[in-house]
């Protein structure tokens, strides 16, 4: 069967490296805006919001690319989709007119209830079914690509296959795209003892869309996917690695707390872009 | 294996944001196996960080009433009130309604309802919604700001919050109630605490049910038993504090 996905992925636009969009870096973003090709929002910190909040989105859009990423849409949950919340991010891309979303490979919401985390799920078939028909359910209702992110996670449950075998799976029968974390793929590796290479060598490249890069927090026995450090150069030679194999509509660097002064996230924005163009001469 | 599926996300859901299964985890019929659980308790700490730094941002001068048992309290408003909307901000939401039933703080702080409740309405109206098609107050000859509250408040809370900000003994707090406008300034989109008076409350309140200006002014003058030798003064009171409404941007 053709996929349908990766027809649609020839004609998404190539955004080159973008930031998060957060209020403690607004200015800055714009004021160096030549600097920065693209944002990326999550939709839930902007639905329903007026004011300052409102004007931001909407500064921001008329700078940049605004790519929304979703947190809460608990593609893994049991519980049906929050009818609001769908309802509202359809408002949403109405004003941004995003051309893809994407969120996590987890759970967060159930019984009506938002845990407001990134809750794993367990690796096996009967999720996979679970999460391939959910995930066609999104694509219906929103029309557009639909990502999955690979997130960082501290525990296993009843695990039947490997990470790399069940997001494959999942994004192939499911023809959707892959938001390849990084950093992510570099904490899960450590915390969980495998060789990220060949967890890269296993998936299904072609269909990465969009790449997070970001920095951890390293607390001896186990990583923190924390987004309130620098990136380190282990993480770079992954993205490097990454980029030999395939070649993303749009890197984000995601900076969520703890904020350096902001030349030093242009500066990591340049060793992204430097990442780039040697990856693609090694390749 | 929806079912198992959908028992696992209850499970853990339950063990992440609720003290009374964490406290019975060993107990449960199907517990999960120590190193699991151990797990979990990595996202317990995550999430609970998570909500008792927003809650304490918003909370600021509750905290500093309610610091010695802020955690435990938090974990019995998680349990109280479990969050039912996306929106992390949200979380916060219902902060004051459960402190307005905890017995023992109240005995202390009777006012602790309110104060909570002011300091999330800066949240909620700095937040809210735009709504540019609001006609409210058109009769009278202008706009009431829309993205504004008014609040009648039992205790003196703006004296409070001063005094708690500036580190000041609270002493003994009486009931002396208080009118208090909240609003979102459209220029400057601040949220602004004005005290409004009850004549201006009043005021207020007739124009939004519809009334012109000119009738609002002969209802107050009914109202306040005005006679007729105090009627320019009254009048002169009533325009000043329509230019002060609008001045502030109030009244648009």
């Amino acid at each position: 069967m053709v996929s349908t996905f990766l027809k649609e992925l020839k004609k998404l636009p190539n955004l080159g490296v973008g930031l998060g969009l957060r209020r403690e870096l607004f200015e800055s973003i714009v004021k160096y805006k030549n600097q920065i090709d693209w944002l990326e929002i999550a939709p839930e910190n902007y639905i329903c919001r007026g004011g300052e909040i409102f004007e931001r989105l909407l500064t921001a859009k008329k700078h940049f690319p605004v790519i929304p990423h979703g947190l809460n849409l608990s593609i893994g949950g049991t519980d049906p989709f929050d009818k609001e919340l769908i309802k509202n991010i359809q408002e949403f891309f109405k004003i941004i007119n995003p051309p893809w979303y994407s969120d996590h490979l987890c759970f967060n919401y159930v019984e009506k209830t938002y845990i407001h985390d990134l809750i794993p799920l367990p690796y096996n078939r009967d999720t996979v079914k679970h999460l391939v028909n959910r995930i066609k359910k999104v694509q219906d209702i929103f029309q557009i690509p639909f990502l999955i992110e690979n997130p960082s996670y501290y525990m296993v449950l009843d695990n039947e296959m490997k990470e790399e075998e069940f997001i494959s799976e999942i994004a192939e029968k499911a023809d959707c795209g892959l938001l390849l974390d990084i950093n992510n793929v570099y904490v899960n590796s450590k915390n969980h003892k495998y060789d990220p290479i060949k967890f890269l060598d296993n998936l299904p490249l072609e269909r990465t869309v969009q790449v997070h890069i970001a920095g951890h927090l390293n607390k001896g026995k186990i990583i923190i996917d924390t987004h309130g450090e620098s990136i380190i150069n282990e993480v770079y030679n992954l993205l490097h690695e990454l980029l030999k194999r395939c070649t993303p509509k749009a890197i984000l660097l995601e900076r969520d707390f703890n904020f350096p002064r902001f030349q030093s996230l242009l500066n990591e924005i340049k060793k992204i872009r430097s990442a780039m163009k040697s990856a693609k001469k090694a390749a | 294996m929806k079912n198992n599926l959908q028992e696992i996300e209850k499970t853990i859901k339950d063990l992440i944001l609720f003290d009374s299964a964490w406290n019975k985890r060993t107990k449960t019929r199907k517990s999960l196996p120590k190193a699991t659980l151990q797990r979990i308790k990595i996202y317990r700490d995550l999430v609970n960080n998570s909500f008792t730094g927003l809650i304490t941002k918003i909370y600021r001068n509750t905290y500093k009433l309610l610091h010695k048992n802020w955690k435990t309290l938090i974990s019995k408003y998680i349990e109280a009130y479990p969050p039912n909307s996306p929106i992390l901000n949200k979380v916060a939401e219902s902060f004051p309604l459960f402190l307005g039933k905890q017995k023992e703080i109240i005995k202390k702080y009777p006012f602790i309802y309110e104060l909570a409740l002011y300091e999330w309405l800066e949240v909620e109206i700095y937040e809210k919604e735009n709504d540019s098609g609001s006609t409210n107050g058109k009769q009278a000859g202008f706009i009431l700001n829309p993205v504004h509250k008014i609040c009648k408040f039992k205790y003196p809370i703006s004296d409070i919050t001063e005094k708690i900000e500036a580190g000041k003994p609270l002493g003994k707090i009486s009931k002396n109630p208080v009118n208090i406008l909240i609003y979102r300034d459209p220029k400057t989109l601040n949220v602004r605490f004005n005290e409004i008076s009850p004549g201006t409350l009043a005021y207020l309140e007739l124009c939004l049910s519809g009334f012109s200006h000119e009738m609002v002014v002969m209802i107050l003058i009914e109202h306040y038993k005005i006679k007729e030798n105090d009627l320019d003064n009254f009048n002169n009171q009533i325009n000043d504090m329509v230019k002060t409404l609008k001045e502030r941007r109030v009244l648009i």
